[in-house]
């Protein structure tokens, strides 16, 4: 009894010798470099660089489109292999780019292998690792669905962008690439005037095979894709009777008799197309007045609503296409 | 008697039938259109939308929830005459979870196949754990040992679930709902898949309600009443597995109708089998509707899942059952098992020391793709190697918490996670996140410490009185394990996207762990290892019974409490440090028990340093084996524990 008793306190001993032998070594920063520090907000506050960042991790797709838009390439970035498959737009990523795993638990020993300089989260994944994320290098985090409901979700997707470009010291690039997506806008915007549509009233959906019957998301106009219907002339006529923090609605097809006078714009996983296979000859949804009169635009399996200024382009492109030339 | 019996029943009959229209009544005016009641009556009987709209969506989803609710009482009616068990039911004996399961599965991996019912999937599970709880519970069915392996089976299915869901976070998206259970319908074809199924089995269950009636007298005096047992068991489970599987391809795994409605039934006083199994079906189908009805009356033009409402109003009865149970049942002492020729502890603890240098060498050197042996670099000191250890800690805090609550239970299939302390610490922490969505994720072990501590006080209220029977205890448990994990996931679906951090931390993670958690899990274990050696005294007292052990001079109320609530602080040191880890502290035990005998000390001792191996063995396997993405240490325990423990219950015969 007595030696076991020894052996136990020995192991907690060793364990604590182990734990004490762990060296907190300071990352020492060179100074005295050329360029002007940056500074830049995220939600874990400002975040100081004593340079533009080089190599940059991002653990987001989101912020890896940012970082495209902007001309560069991420050093490393999460779950490369998802973006490939749900956004997909120009340019894409080099091949150098390095895999640092999962989006929700990125690997903290590849990221630190990359020693980048900066590393780029989403709050609702990575602000809980945020201390081991600072430990590899300066971390800066945004939050995609703010709980402040006066922020619209472009709103926020802009002022991430521009902090991203301060980060890596392309302010004037982001300038030019929101300025040309205004552009984008007042043309497309024409266009659709020139269509003469029947209606402007519209709603956007997304749509997935939910227990027996499909659930379609219906955006909320505080999301990004519905601001972007209202900035070429057409309006969301969904209201929302509460706040939807991640701007859309769910319903059924129910509830899309409030809305059928608008025209009804939607994205359907190929592999998993709703219309075709479980609404067909569903009498509520055949006589849906937009449906009768032929006014359901389908934006196509690849187009994502979410994302930054160049998922924003593409959905504006692929909006107006849909609807000139039906 | 029997004619006044007859006269009763009939009466409950129409009393349940009226409320039922009147539900379903209220139920028809729900839905995301907003029609009055005024609209609805005038304009339903001619073509034009609101038919249209009552016909293809309202009525289906009213006629599937009578369905469903009244295949799961059926299912559950008969499945607790058949283990003589009242707590059985298609949810709590794991039937759901495995169907659900494969229903996930197939969503994954084969998408075009679920066009329709995935209802050949949902069986195949279905049949897959019931023939699994058969197999393991062993020939007599006591009940304690049918709930503890249906709930054990449960825990399984629902972390292969869960580790799917976190795998393929964009693919599940739509399975949420689907998984607390919808009664939301398209059309009728959901109908016209279940309708026949489930009445078939509903009037093959009355057909063989005579049987049933003779088989609850005993297996022996059935036998000997010339009844073909082994043909009515085999019937009586295939009418529950087909049931179970049918609801939960149409509708997701809903918990707690089963159980309550033939509870309700047998309280109102109905006797033999054909009657009840009338009466459960009604009273199903009442439960069912009145639950969705009351969903939807919450949050209007909102889906909540039938199958949260469901767990909130059964919650609650299902302990009150738990106790109930308990009182009525004799006390269920079982030998522990253990080696009667201990090996030699020094040969034990060299072996099994020289495998925990051995993984520990591997764990630090290898991250998936290349070997290396510079401890010291940064990278590795300041992330591997914190890792690993705190793996280590915590594996000894599960194996030692099982080996502390194993003792005072007196089974071998105690844990944290059968008492509920699990599952209550997730439920907790998922309620933080989802009241105060803004607060950072280090504070999920608050939720955590107090859920934990409200399934402990639960169990200690409760059973204070008897003595802290362990039959009760663990009926208890099983109870308030079933309450936690159904709000955690009603939880789940509420904080939508956030789901993703919430199935990490639930499904326990060894990810991300610094010198920080080292240091706190140090002081942690230094702390509550002194208690945990101090009762392992009693504890060997108490495995002579409680007749001897108070003969001794023991306190056995005293004892069983001391040991309960250390083990319980570890065990919620470990999920606060970690989240939740499940199996380690059952398997760890069982194979130390095997080892070195049923004398506590060595036995903590080595179940300790198991676990701990244990833990960093799945810990390495979950970094490297789809490297550099990480699978969460807790599902590649469940994956490597299951099999011995399934392994383990069949030999305990």
């Amino acid at each position: 009894m007595k030696r076991l008793s020894i052996f136990v306190l020995m192991l907690a001993l060793f364990t604590l010798v182990l734990a004490a032998c762990s060296s907190d070594k300071e990352e020492t920063k060179e100074t005295g470099s050329k360029e002007e520090s940056v500074t830049f907000q995220g939600t874990n506050g400002e975040v100081t660089l004593d340079k533009p960042a080089k190599k940059v991790v991002v653990l987001e797709w989101t912020y890896a489109e940012n970082l495209l838009a902007l001309g560069i390439q991420p050093a490393g970035m999460a779950d490369i292999a998802g973006y490939g498959d749900y956004v997909n737009i120009e340019p894409q990523l080099d091949d150098t780019v390095a895999d640092v795993g999962g989006r929700q638990e990125p690997n903290l020993e590849a990221i630190a292998e990359l020693e980048p300089d900066l590393i780029i989260g989403v709050d609702f994944r990575h602000t809980a690792m945020l201390e081991d994320l600072e430990s590899i290098a300066p971390t800066v985090i945004f939050n995609p669905y703010p709980e402040d409901e006066n922020i619209d979700l472009y709103e926020e997707m802009e002022t991430t962008f521009n902090e991203m470009a301060k980060a890596v010291g392309k302010e004037a690039e982001a300038e030019e690439v929101l300025a040309d997506l205004e552009v984008v806008y007042e043309e497309k915007a024409a266009e659709i005037e020139a269509a003469n549509l029947k209606t402007k009233d519209t709603i956007l959906t997304l749509a997935y095979t939910g227990a027996a019957a499909p659930e379609i998301r219906v955006f909320t106009p505080n999301s990004m894709a519905s601001i972007i219907l209202e900035k070429v002339g057409l309006k969301n006529a969904h209201q929302p009777d509460q706040f939807e923090v991640f701007g859309s609605s769910t319903f059924n097809v129910e509830g899309l008799t409030k809305y059928e006078n608008a025209n009804y714009m939607y994205t359907v996983p190929d592999e998993d197309n709703i219309y075709e296979n479980q609404l067909k000859g569903n009498a509520v949804w055949e006589n849906l007045a937009f449906v009768k009169e032929d006014r359901t635009y389908d934006l196509g399996a690849a187009t994502w609503l979410y994302g930054g200024p160049l998922s924003a382009k593409t959905l504006v492109n692929q909006i107006t296409d849909v609807l000139v030339n039906k | 008697m029997v004619r006044k019996n007859g006269t009763k029943s009939f009466a409950y009959l129409a009393g349940g039938f009226f409320l039922l229209v009147l539900l379903s009544l209220i139920h028809l005016t729900q839905g995301q259109a907003d029609y009055t009641v005024h609209e609805l009556f005038t304009e339903a009987w001619s073509p034009g939308r609101i038919q249209d709209i009552l016909l293809s969506f309202r009525l289906p989803r009213l006629v599937i929830g009578i369905l469903a609710g009244g295949a799961l009482a059926v299912a559950g009616a008969i499945l607790q005459t058949l283990t003589n068990n009242p707590l059985a039911s298609a949810s709590t004996l794991g039937i759901n979870a495995g169907a659900f399961f494969f229903v996930v599965v197939s969503t994954i991996f084969f998408p075009a196949f679920l066009g329709g019912m995935p209802f050949v999937t949902a069986l195949f599970g279905a049949i897959l754990s019931s023939v699994m709880v058969i197999v393991l519970a062993g020939k007599q069915m006591e009940p304690v040992r049918v709930a503890l392996t249906g709930m054990i089976i449960s825990l399984l299915f629902a972390s292969l679930t869960g580790s799917l869901q976190l795998l393929f976070e964009n693919e599940t998206n739509g399975l949420f709902l689907w998984g607390s259970g919808t009664l939301v319908q398209l059309n009728w074809e959901g109908v016209q898949f279940a309708a026949p199924v489930i009445l078939i089995f509903f009037v093959a269950a009355l057909v063989i309600a005579k049987s049933l009636d003779i088989y609850s007298l005993g297996e022996d005096i059935a036998t000997s009443l010339g009844q073909n047992v082994r043909m009515i068991k085999l019937v009586t489970w295939a009418i529950a597995i087909v049931l179970a599987a049918v609801t939960v391809s149409v509708v997701g795994p809903i918990g707690f109708v089963g159980l309550m409605a033939p509870h309700i039934v047998r309280m109102l006083g109905v006797k033999g089998h054909f009657w009840i199994i009338s009466h459960s079906f009604l009273w199903g189908a009442v439960m069912l509707i009145g639950a969705d009805v009351l969903g939807r009356f919450i949050q209007p033009g909102q889906e909540v899942p039938v199958g949260a409402m469901t767990a909130l109003i059964g919650g609650p009865w299902l302990l009150y059952l738990a106790w109930k149970t308990a009182k009525t049942h004799q006390r269920g002492d079982r030998q522990m098992g253990g080696a009667l020729k201990p090996v030699k502890l020094p040969i034990v603890l060299g072996i099994v020391g020289s495998l925990i240098v051995l993984v520990f060498v591997c764990a630090l050197s290898f991250n998936g793709s290349e070997w290396s042996f510079e401890w010291m670099k940064p990278v590795i000191m300041n992330f591997r190697v914190p890792r690993v250890i705190t793996a280590f800690i915590v594996g000894m805090m599960l194996a030692i918490t099982g080996v502390l609550l194993q003792g005072v239970l007196r089974n071998p299939l105690a844990d944290a996670s059968v008492l509920g302390v699990t599952s209550m610490a997730g439920a907790g922490a998922m309620l933080l996140l989802v009241m105060f969505p803004a607060i950072p994720i280090e504070y999920m072990p608050f939720g955590a410490v107090i859920g934990a501590s409200l399934a402990l006080g639960i169990i200690l209220f409760t059973s204070w009185k008897n003595n802290f029977q362990p039959m009760l205890v663990a009926l208890m448990g099983i109870a308030i394990s079933a309450f936690g994990s159904a709000a955690t996931q009603v939880f789940v679906v509420k904080a939508k996207l956030a789901v993703a951090a919430a199935l990490v931390w639930l499904s326990g993670s060894t990810y991300a762990k610094g010198w920080d958690d080292v240091q706190l899990a140090l002081i942690l274990f230094a702390v509550l290892i002194g208690p945990a050696i101090y009762v392992t005294r009693s504890l060997d007292a108490l495995t002579f019974g409680d007749d001897v052990a108070s003969g001794l001079g023991l306190s056995v109320r005293n004892a069983r409490i001391g040991a309960m609530v250390i083990g319980v602080a570890i065990s919620t040191a470990g999920v606060a440090l970690v989240g939740t880890i499940g199996f380690v502290g059952l398997v760890a035990p069982h194979i130390a028990r095997r080892l070195v005998g049923f004398r506590h000390l060595p036995l903590l001792v080595v179940s300790g340093l198991l676990g701990g191996l244990l833990l960093v063995t799945a810990d390495f396997i979950g970094r490297i084996i789809i490297a550099p993405k990480d699978i969460p240490s807790g599902l590649v325990v469940a994956l490597i524990g299951t099999p011995y423990l399934l392994y383990l219950l069949r030999k305990m015969k």
